[in-house]
């Protein structure tokens, strides 16, 4: 079938589809229609996907490629028009609309950086204009280019917002990151932001975790990201409110922010048509290093391999002359595969005045650097818009993601790829042609454990099914007078499943083979309602009144189980033949939430607003109640003012304050006491038994966690707005900290009971710089520059049951949160050196340590910027680039810290080695791991992308509209000091503050071709 | 002037109404606490443990409890594990700082797997003691009491092991019905025997049918154990008179749960994390080169030990790695006392009251009853007699190689070496491995494992009443 033909064959379905709605809707509709067409006033191009709005109605549409629109069932009389683009100034302009006739618009937009007109969602379900609020949001809208570029949604955050750090944790497809926005909130619970997609609460859960977690198998680190289970296709933009100053509406759970999705839309046109086809190569760039040992002589006259710098300084051996040994089995027997990536997809968009809608599908493969390393992903996305009456819009929204993700075993893990390589000899055993005894040769792979043994004997596999649906409904009886409704189900139904083949992997029990199998399905209900009535007293003042109740129910349903002894050429339970294990997960977490906010508009140039948000937690303590969060915003746009004085240089300022709270609640568990179960044998018989093992010492007096944050900002245009820039300064103070105070061991109970005792602090600066420097019709460059810096402190962390002050709490071995210092800063007895003998070679008298542990600084980065040119040549060719610098941070190099304690690092046995390096692994025995908490600053050159638009002419001999190829690579240089592999690596990524670079698969280096094509 | 042209403020029946409707939804019409009500039935509340039907999970809790503290499954560090690397049974083959630290014998009271190791003896006190008195509340019949002395033995089987493995300053504190917390004291060895022994005399105590023969043996053998730890060697000799020399009481571990598998087996067998001694720094008895089948010295089954086979060694990758086999499976038993360690106990009091003779006479018993050495899985004839040892010195040498041999990797040992010390004299120097470490550094002078530092949130806890040096 030609592609004319589909088209027409769809064409009619979705006509038939939607017949009925607008075949209702227009009879009872007015008939009036608004037409006309925007264009850029410098070129007089059309300009595309320019949001016009008939100003106080639900009505309006977006414009199409040739620049034109087309509202209907508009009631007869005068109206507004609004018409908003990011990089235009918006334009307002008043159209009368006579009875069964049309009216026409014409728009010249000018090219602006300014947005102070675009809108955003809020808390309440409705839109209002930036200018409205008093707080900063930051809005990504993914281009294409961007879309080829990144292999996931938090990769098309990274670098593009103001605040929000979003941390790669390595190189593993599938893999997610870890995002802060303006810093962590909370040492005990969650401090990831919550999504929210087109109204409805989108499960973000992170880490391995058989309760609350994105999965319940570990790999030794790597861990799925709920947050990438959207479809990146489908995002027609990212609004992320920063802090409770901005979503304090939003009640319980947003202390971390919200991240709001909103997902592409129909507009009212002839069916559109795009394509897109897309491959690419995924390469592992990293060179590693070899596993060192020294060959010397003991005093006792045996040879020895192990005679390294410690040894030799200590006089235990001499080192034999030229007998240093290397091996690097991940150079010399590389694991690594060239990875691929691969995708298509379909969509189409248009509609009627009646009804609208989006329908998109699109499947996207990667294979990553190991043969144990995919992600498949298949995702689809319904949205219809029907305007059933001119006061009543309904959008319903159906979303569908299937993922299914290998993970290869790395990082903290034994069997681990690059753990084993790295942690491995010096010696190959395969030299000469020997044949090794017992065979196979390890080639220098920690206990022998070859790469295939794993990736062909343990296929550890998430399956996800997701469906969203949300459906937003918004109702005006009266002019004055809106009702708003947001109900959905964000469902998923998770399958986290292991299997090891028997016989394949060597090592314990495992050449037994087992099989897990853990199956779980994740409800979250989102219902919302809110009434809005505004008012007008004089007709340069307006207010608003906005109620509402909100309520959110989010169920866990999982079983795990496990067996042992497996059946050869079997893959599931039923092949299990011992050390069967079973556990299942109920939990149920419900949020009723009341809210009341007060808004007042002055002249469309002043807003103050007010609000008040009412919590019951089902996870509050039971002798706590209910809790407000109160907020209040301003917003002034001075610049509109008479008085203020008109210049070529200023030509507009916004000035903003607000402050509100927010907060988080304590988990499922927290505040009660429990027992768990535990199988016992008595008598022969396995009985259930009572355990306090893993289980709680609950607080009944438990409350959640409140954020108090207040920001400041202004938002300036420059040279007739063509640039844009904003500043803001927030100041978030977190107090109630949910505390895990330890309890002292005797009891028998748990380890900690949690209180509600500590404070925390985030303080920092953003900004953003948006420009067109040049702007003609041969070639166009823009720029965006954003950045922010960050200060978080831990205030206090309470007291503890004995009445001292509760000085620290322990993270890991590393880390530490103190008051005073950055949560989760780490903490080592500091080391110095001196070559004292000048030997070359720093023995252990050579090394003081401090008597005690001192802060070596904090692992969330102090200070971030990111950079983004984009140079337009000819209207046909785009180039652009993401310049990404994260600084002020330290990362543990476990990698070399664990490799020194081996015995097998360079430092630890090449007397070249610097002395700062055997230092640091001499500092190991003596008690400090200092020498490895390295200076993680790095620049990267995150992206580079390079569209080619192809000639009309091009696009028309092949009955398209459009046709772009783009080019885009990802990860292509990093400036850094960082001694290990790459200073984003994480083999924690689920953990709350655990930070460490141990044995993890670095970033890999992506190049994709996309090729779009509109029809 | 337009722009402030005043409009009255528009009211309407739709206004009203749906603004009604709003608030009855959230308050009075909508009862939102049953809304928010959740239930959580993969737990168990306090509140739910309120009859006569729950005791029998509170006693396989404690049980549980104990056996994970004992020698657990989930190859962490427990009793067995920590008085066999402390002391001369097991040498580390791993690369876990803090359980190297262990085997050096230099331990901090920061080191995470004291803790969770402290932690886990601690728990199962106080799951025994909670069962203790859920039959004090709710057994009203002797159907209902069945298993009673055995928490009760339980309970003191805890106090005596960390009165042998801890340094004298472990607190005994308690959650109350409450929900608040009662803190103890710092207990000297002695008073943590004391306490001990009191619970193993409750037990002994209990009339009618639920002092099970097996009960009574394992109270009595943990009495002596006390007793003896406490010097009073007759006394101990004669709370075990009645106990059979095969009677085990065993902790049964199974391959139903990680939990469950014998934890002395996982870090051996499984990961070769530890390995079997072999005179562990100078003074170490040899325990792997006289339990290896090749040995030269003579076969002992009682410590037999192999080679791991691949690599030959440990998880370190360095280290030679001899694995135990007296624990071969994951379901291998342990025993928690048995009627071996009755024999000992009067075979040590003989010998203190100065009978060689006599307590030669009750080792070379034990080597020779074939029912035991049936029961235990060695050959007929596999030990041969031991002969009379021509000074008090070497006599006790020979006693307590015979009970670190027979009582092997079950947390006797390390009370042993402490008992050299403190009961015989001896200096730490020559029980304990001394000189240089085989990882680097030397042995310290540890002799016992501290209270860890999280237990410093007890405000009655003194830190510097725990002395890791003092035997």
């Amino acid at each position: 079938m030609r592609i004319g033909q589909l088209r027409s064959v769809l064409a009619v379905a979705l006509a038939a589809a939607f017949a009925a709605v607008p075949a209702t809707a227009r009879a009872q509709q007015p008939s009036g229609v608004i037409t006309g067409q925007v264009v850029e006033r410098a070129t007089g191009r059309p300009i595309s996907d320019v949001q016009v709005i008939v100003v106080g109605t639900q009505q309006g549409t977006r414009t199409t490629e040739d620049g034109r629109f087309r509202i209907g069932g508009v009631s007869p009389g005068p109206h507004q028009l609004r018409a908003i683009r990011i990089g235009y100034g918006s334009m307002v302009q008043p159209i009368t609309v006579s009875t069964s006739g049309t009216a026409t618009a014409q728009f010249t937009l000018a090219v602006a950086a300014v947005t102070l007109d675009q809108v955003v969602t809020t808390a309440t379900g409705e839109t209002e204009r930036r200018r409205e609020q008093g707080n900063a949001t930051a809005t990504v809208r993914p281009q294409q280019s961007d879309l080829a570029a990144a292999q996931s949604p938090s990769q098309l955050l990274t670098g593009r917002a103001p605040g929000v750090d979003v941390a790669t944790s390595g190189g593993t497809v599938g893999s997610g990151s870890r995002i802060r926005i303006r810093g962590a909130n909370s040492l005990s619970l969650s401090n990831e932001p919550i999504i929210v997609i087109d109204g409805i609460r989108f499960n973000n859960a992170v880490g391995n975790d058989n309760t609350s977690g994105a999965t319940t198998l570990g790999v030794g680190g790597q861990v799925p990201s709920r947050f990438n289970d959207i479809n990146p296709e489908d995002i027609e933009r990212i609004d992320i409110l920063k802090g409770p100053a901005a979503a304090a509406l939003y009640g319980t759970a947003a202390a971390s922010g919200v991240i709001q999705v909103t997902t592409k839309r129909g507009r009212n046109s002839k069916p559109r048509w795009s394509g897109f086809a897309e491959a690419g190569s995924i390469r592992d760039v990293t060179t590693y290093p070899g596993n060192f040992a020294q060959v010397g002589t003991t005093t006792a006259g045996n040879r020895t391999a192990n005679c390294n710098l410690d040894s030799q300084t200590r006089g235990l051996c001499t080192p034999i002359r030229d007998s240093l040994v290397s091996l690097s089995p991940l150079e010399q027997y590389s694991p690594f595969i060239n990875g691929q990536r691969g995708g298509y997809g379909l969509n189409v968009l248009g509609g009627s005045d009646a009804a609208s809608y989006y329908l998109g599908g699109n499947y996207d493969r990667q294979q990553g650097v190991f043969t144990a390393s995919k992600d498949e992903r298949l995702g689809g996305r319904a949205n219809l818009t029907a305007q059933l009456r001119q006061n009543w819009n309904v959008q319903v929204g159906l979303g569908y993601t299937a993922d299914h993700v290998r993970f290869p075993q790395n990082d903290n893990n034994t069997l681990g790829i690059v753990s084993a390589a790295l942690l491995g000899r010096a010696f190959d055993d395969s030299v000469a042609g020997k044949a090794c005894t017992p065979g196979p040769c390890g080639h220098g792979y920690l206990n022998g454990l070859l790469p295939r043994f794993t990736e062909n004997g343990i296929f550890t596999r998430q399956d996800v099914q997701r469906f969203e649906n949300s459906i937003n409904t918004t109702y005006t009886p009266r002019s004055w007078l809106t009702a708003t409704g947001v109900f959905g189900l964000d469902f998923l139904n998770r399958y986290d499943n292991e299997l090891t083949v028997p016989n394949m992997v060597p090592f314990g029990s495992l050449p037994q083979g087992n099989r897990s199998s853990n199956p779980y399905q994740i409800f979250n209900y989102t219902a919302n309602e809110t009434l809005s009535a505004n008012w007008s007293p004089w007709e340069i003042f307006k207010t608003t009144t906005t109620g509402g109740v909100q309520f959110n129910k989010e169920l866990v349903r999982g079983t795990r189980a496990f067996g042992a002894n497996l059946l050869a050429g079997t893959g599931s339970l039923s092949g299990t033949a011992a050390r069967f294990g079973v556990g299942e997960t109920n939990t149920d977490n419900k949020t009723f939430g009341l809210l009341l906010r007060e808004e007042l508009a002055y002249g469309d140039k002043i807003f103050l607003s007010g609000g008040l948000r009412n919590d019951k937690n089902s996870a509050f303590g039971q002798n706590f109640g209910s809790i407000v969060y109160p907020s209040v915003q301003a917003s002034y746009v001075i610049s509109e003012e008479s008085f203020f004085p008109k210049n070529d240089i200023l030509s507009s300022l916004r000035l903003r304050a607000a402050d509100g709270q927010s907060g988080r609640q304590p988990n499922f568990r927290d505040a009660i006491t429990f027992f768990n179960a535990q199988t016992v044998s008595v008598g022969g018989t396995d009985v259930p038994g009572i355990t306090a093992t893993d289980a709680g010492t609950g607080n009944p007096n438990l409350r959640p966690e409140r954020s108090t944050e207040f920001e400041f900002g202004a938002d300036l245009g420059f040279f007739s707005n063509k640039v844009s820039a904003e500043v803001t300064h927030y100041n978030k103070k977190t107090s109630d900290l949910l505390i895990a105070v330890p309890l002292a061991p005797t009891l028998g109970l748990t380890t900690t009971q949690f209180q509600n005792q500590g404070q925390m602090l985030n303080r920092g600066w953003e900004y953003s710089l948006t420009t067109n420097l040049l702007n003609a019709s041969a070639a166009a460059l823009d720029l965006t520059v954003t950045g922010s810096t960050l200060h978080n402190e831990v205030l206090t962390l309470g007291r503890l049951s004995n009445g001292d002050t509760l000085r620290k709490i322990i993270v890991n071995t590393q880390q530490q949160h103190r008051p005073g210092y950055a949560a989760g800063g780490y903490w080592q007895k500091s080391l110095s050196y001196s070559d004292a003998n000048n030997d070359g070679l720093i023995a252990r008298s050579e090394v003081m340590l401090s008597d005690t542990s001192v802060y070596l600084g904090n692992t969330l980065p102090s200070r971030q910027f990111a950079i983004s040119p984009t140079l337009t040549l000819f209207q046909r060719i785009r180039i652009a680039a993401l310049f990404d610098h994260k600084g002020g941070f330290k990362l543990f190099n476990n990698t070399a810290r664990f490799r020194c304690s081996f015995g097998n690092c360079r430092a630890a046995n090449d007397p070249t080695a610097s002395l700062a390096d055997q230092a640091a692994a001499i500092g190991i025995p003596l008690g400090t791991d200092a020498g490895f908490i390295e200076n993680g600053d790095f620049t990267k050159l995150r992206e580079l992308s390079v569209t080619f638009n192809a000639p009309e002419r091009f696009a028309t001999a092949v009955s398209a509209r459009d046709v772009s190829l783009i080019i885009a690579g990802r990860n292509l240089k990093t400036w850094t000091n960082y001694k290990g592999f790459d200073p984003e690596v994480n083999s924690s990524p689920g953990a709350n503050f655990t930070t460490q670079d141990f044995l993890t698969l670095p970033p890999t280096r992506t190049w994709t071709a996309r090729i779009n094509v509109t029809f | 002037m337009r722009a402030f042209a005043f409009r009255p403020l528009r009211l309407s029946p739709a206004l009203g109404v749906t603004a009604v409707a709003l608030l009855c939804l959230g308050t009075a019409a909508c009862n939102t606490d049953k809304l928010l009500q959740v239930t959580d039935p993969d737990v168990a509340r306090p509140s739910a443990l309120n009859s006569a039907l729950t005791l029998p999970a509170l006693r396989a809790g404690a049980v549980g409890d104990f056996g994970n503290a004992f020698d657990g499954g989930n190859a962490g560090v427990e009793q067995v594990h920590l008085s066999g690397l402390l002391s001369d049974e097991f040498i580390n083959t791993e690369t876990f700082p803090t359980r190297i630290e262990i085997d050096q014998r230099v331990q901090t009271t920061t080191n995470t797997t004291l803790s969770t190791t402290f932690l886990d003896i601690n728990r199962a006190k106080a799951s025994a003691d909670r069962a203790v008195d859920a039959y004090g509340v709710y057994a009203k019949t002797a159907a209902d009491s069945v298993g009673y002395p055995e928490m009760l033995a339980l309970s003191g089987m805890s106090y005596v092991i960390m009165a042998e493995n801890y340094c004298g300053a472990v607190p005994a504190s308690t959650q109350l019905p409450d929900g608040s917390f009662l803190f103890g004291a710092p207990l000297s060895t002695t008073q943590l025997l004391d306490s001990a022994v009191s619970k193993f005399n409750q037990a002994l105590a209990v009339k009618g049918a639920p002092l099970t023969t097996s009960f009574k043996n394992l109270a009595s053998i943990g009495k002596a154990r006390a007793l003896l730890d406490q010097g009073k060697f007759a006394e101990a000799a004669a709370a075990v008179s009645g106990v059979p020399t095969t009677f085990q009481y065993l902790y049964i571990h199974s391959e139903t749960s990680g939990r469950q598998n014998n934890g002395t087996w996982a870090l051996t067998v499984s990961v070769a994390r530890f390995g079997e001694a072999d005179v562990e720094g100078g003074n170490g008895l040899p325990f792997q080169s006289e339990g290896n089948l090749k040995s030269k010295l003579g076969f002992d089954p009682r410590v037999a030990d192999s080679l791991r086979g691949g690599s030959s060694r440990g998880f370190d990758g360095v280290t030679p790695q001899w694995v135990q086999t007296k624990y071969p499976a994951r379901s291998s038993p342990s025993v928690i006392a048995d009627g071996v360690e009755a024999r000992l106990i009067e075979a040590e009091a003989a010998l203190k009251t100065g009978d060689a003779a006599g307590a030669l006479a009750i080792l070379n018993t034990l080597r020779s009853t074939s029912a035991l050495l049936s029961l235990r899985g060695y050959a007929a004839n596999s030990l041969l007699p031991l002969t009379l040892q021509a000074t008090p010195a070497t006599q006790l040498n020979q006693l307590f190689k015979e009970r670190a041999y027979w009582l092997f990797l079950t947390s006797h040992r390390l009370g042993d070496m402490r008992r050299l010390i403190r009961q015989y004299g001896r200096s730490a120097e020559t029980v304990f491995p001394t000189g240089a470490y085989f990882k680097g550094g030397s042995y310290g002078k540890d002799v016992n494992s501290p209270v860890p530092q999280p237990e410093e949130n007890n405000p009655n806890y003194v830190a510097s009443a725990c002395k890791t040096t003092e035997a």
